[in-house]
C-alpha cells in the first residue's frame, strides 16, 4: 500500500514533464484561433443537442452544466 | 487585419468558460463592422409513428463592449406536439386511460404501445450572461435563466471563472450553477404508485387517491451543479479538455403523467398506477475532449462522457465529427454519436400483482432503461465570410431498448407484446450567423 503514493507521484511527474513539451509559442497560434477550433464553435447547435438528448436519455452534463430548465415530459 | 484578429483571440483558443453560456470567448475573432455576433437557428425534431415533433428556433446576441467584455442573451421557443409513451405495456384488448386533465380519456388499440396523444406543449427560455476579465489571465462570468411551460417554471443562475498559466496554454476553469424549479402538473401531482382511477372522464376530477391521501397542485426541485476543466493546448494545432462534473437534484423527479401498468401471469393489466421516483438524485460525469486541425484545412473533434448517478445509471457517450473543408468557403462535416445506458434500480415495464405494494419507488419511462442511441449526420455550410455564414444539418436519432424490469412471474404472458418499440427521430437544423 505504501508504494501507491510514490507511484502517483512519479505519474504526476510525468505527466507534468510531458506538459512542459506540450504548447504552442504565442507566434503559432493561427490554427488555435480559428473560429473553427475553439471549443465552443457552435454553442447554438450545443445546446439545442443537449435539450434533445436530455429529453430523450438519462444523461445529461460533462461538456457544461447539466441540462435544465425543462420539463420534458 | 487578420493578425490583428488573431493577436486579439490568442486566449480564445483555450480560454473557454465552462457552463451555460461559454461563447462570447470567440466573437472576437470574427471579423466585421457590428460589436453584435447574431447566432440563429431554427431545429425540427420528428419521431417516427405520429410521436414527439418539436420546432425550436434560436436566436442568440452577443455584444462587443470593449476590453474584452461581453454581453450574451439568448431566446429559445420550442412546440411540442405528438404522442408520447405513457409507461402502460400493450394488451390483447383496447385500453382506455384517464388523460392527466382528468376530462379526457383516451382508447389504444389492442397489442398497441399506449402513446398519450393529449400531449402538448410551449416552452420558453431565455437567458443573460456577462463575461469580463478580472486580470490579464482570468474570465469571470455571470448567467441567468429562466424557463417556462404551462405546467414548469424554472429559474437559474451560475457563475464561472477560467484562469490562464503557461503562455495561454493551459486552463484551469470552475464553474457552479443553481436551478429552481416549480412543477405544477395538470389535475395535481398524483400520489407516487397510486392507483390511476378508472374512467375518470365523467368531467369529476379526481382530486384524492384510494387512501384519501390528497393530490398535491405543486411540487419542486433544485439542481446544483458544480464544474471544474482543464484545457491544455497540445500543439500549435491540437488542443484537448477534461471536465469533471457534479449535479444535485433534490425534490419533485417523478414524471406525473407517466403509469406503469400493474400485469397478471397472463401479461395482461389489471390496474394502472401512477410512477414515482426519488427524491435525491446525484449525478457525476467526467468528460474528456481532443481537437485538431488536419491537413492544415479540416477539424477533427471527438469528445467521451462517462457518466454514473445513484439511481443506477451508468451511460457512455462517443461524440466524433470531422468538417472537410471541400473549398475555400465551404464545408460538409460527418457526424456519428453513439450513447449507451444501463437501467435505472427501479425502472420496470411492468410490475406483477402486489409488487407495487413492495417497491419504494418504480418508473416505466423508456429513458430510464436500458439503451443504446445511435446518431448520424451531415452539416453543410460556409465559412470564413465577413458577410455572415449558414449552415444545415440533417441527422439520425435511434434508440433501441434492452428487455430489462421484466417481472419473471409475467414474463411469458408480456413476450407476446412489442414491449418497448424502437425510436426513430429526424432532427434538421439550419443556422445563420452574422456581424451586426
Amino acid at each position: 500500500m505504501k508504494m501507491r503514493y510514490p507511484i502517483a507521484a512519479l505519474l504526476v511527474a510525468t505527466l507534468l514533464g510531458g506538459c512542459s513539451s506540450w504548447g504552442a509559442k504565442p507566434w503559432q497560434r493561427g490554427a488555435l484561433a480559428r473560429p473553427d477550433m475553439q471549443l465552443d464553435a457552435d454553442p447554438v447547435q450545443a445546446g439545442l443537442d443537449d435539450h434533445i438528448y436530455f429529453s430523450k436519455e438519462a444523461s445529461s452534463g460533462g461538456r457544461g452544466f447539466g441540462g435544465g430548465g425543462c420539463g420534458c415530459n | 487585419m487578420q493578425l490583428n484578429d488573431k493577436r486579439r483571440a490568442l486566449s480564445a483558443a483555450t480560454l473557454t468558460l465552462l457552463g451555460g453560456a461559454p461563447a462570447a470567448g470567440h466573437a472576437s475573432v470574427l471579423d466585421g463592422n457590428g460589436n453584435w455576433d447574431i447566432d440563429t437557428a431554427v431545429l425540427v425534431y420528428s419521431e417516427s409513428d405520429s410521436r414527439v415533433q418539436l420546432v425550436e428556433p434560436v436566436i442568440k446576441g452577443t455584444l462587443n463592449l470593449g476590453g474584452e467584455r461581453y454581453l450574451t442573451t439568448k431566446l429559445v421557443l420550442d412546440t411540442l406536439t405528438g404522442a408520447s409513451p405513457n409507461g402502460a405495456t400493450p394488451a390483447s384488448h383496447p385500453q382506455t386511460f384517464t388523460g392527466p386533465s382528468g376530462g379526457s380519456n383516451y382508447t389504444v388499440a389492442a397489442f398497441e404501445t399506449p402513446l398519450d396523444d393529449t400531449f402538448k406543449d410551449t416552452r420558453v427560455q431565455g437567458s443573460v450572461d456577462y463575461l469580463f476579465p478580472t486580470s490579464p489571465n482570468g474570465k469571470l462570468g455571470f448567467g441567468l435563466n429562466a424557463s417556462s411551460e404551462y405546467d414548469f417554471l424554472s429559474v437559474g443562475a451560475n457563475a464561472r471563472y477560467a484562469h490562464d498559466f503557461f503562455q495561454h496554454n493551459t486552463t484551469l476553469s470552475a464553474g457552479v450553477s443553481f436551478e429552481s424549479d416549480q412543477i405544477d402538473p395538470v389535475g395535481g401531482a398524483p400520489v407516487a404508485l397510486s392507483i390511476m382511477p378508472p374512467n375518470a372522464g365523467d368531467g369529476e376530477q379526481e382530486e384524492d387517491d384510494q387512501e384519501g391521501r390528497e393530490r398535491s397542485s405543486s411540487e419542486s426541485k433544485t439542481v446544483t451543479d458544480l464544474i471544474v476543466g482543464w484545457t491544455q493546448v497540445i500543439s500549435p494545432r491540437s488542443l484537448m479538455q477534461v471536465n469533471y462534473s457534479l449535479s444535485v437534484a433534490s425534490g419533485y423527479q417523478t414524471d406525473p403523467y407517466k403509469l406503469l401498468s400493474v400485469v397478471g401471469s397472463d401479461g395482461e393489466p389489471l390496474r394502472y398506477i401512477y410512477e414515482g421516483r426519488p427524491d435525491s438524485r446525484n449525478k457525476q460525469a467526467l468528460y474528456g475532449r481532443y481537437k485538431r486541425l488536419m491537413f492544415d484545412r479540416d477539424v477533427f473533434d471527438i469528445s467521451y462522457r462517462f457518466m454514473t448517478d445513484d439511481w443506477g445509471i451508468d451511460s457512455h457517450t462517443v461524440d466524433l465529427t470531422y468538417r472537410w473543408y471541400f473549398s475555400q468557403n465551404h464545408y460538409l462535416e460527418p457526424h456519428l454519436r453513439w450513447y449507451n445506458q444501463t437501467a435505472a434500480d427501479f425502472y420496470h415495464v411492468a410490475l406483477y400483482d402486489g409488487q407495487e405494494t413492495q417497491v419504494d419507488y418504480a418508473s416505466a419511462d423508456p429513458r430510464l432503461s436500458e439503451l443504446d442511441g445511435m446518431t448520424l449526420g451531415l452539416k453543410v455550410g460556409s465559412a470564413w465570410r465577413n458577410s455572415g455564414n449558414w449552415s444545415a444539418r440533417l441527422e439520425l436519432y435511434q434508440q433501441q431498448y434492452q428487455d430489462t424490469g421484466i417481472p419473471p412471474e409475467a414474463a411469458q404472458g408480456l413476450s407476446k407484446f412489442d414491449l418497448q418499440p424502437d425510436l426513430t427521430a429526424v432532427m434538421l437544423t439550419l443556422g445563420y450567423r452574422f456581424k451586426w
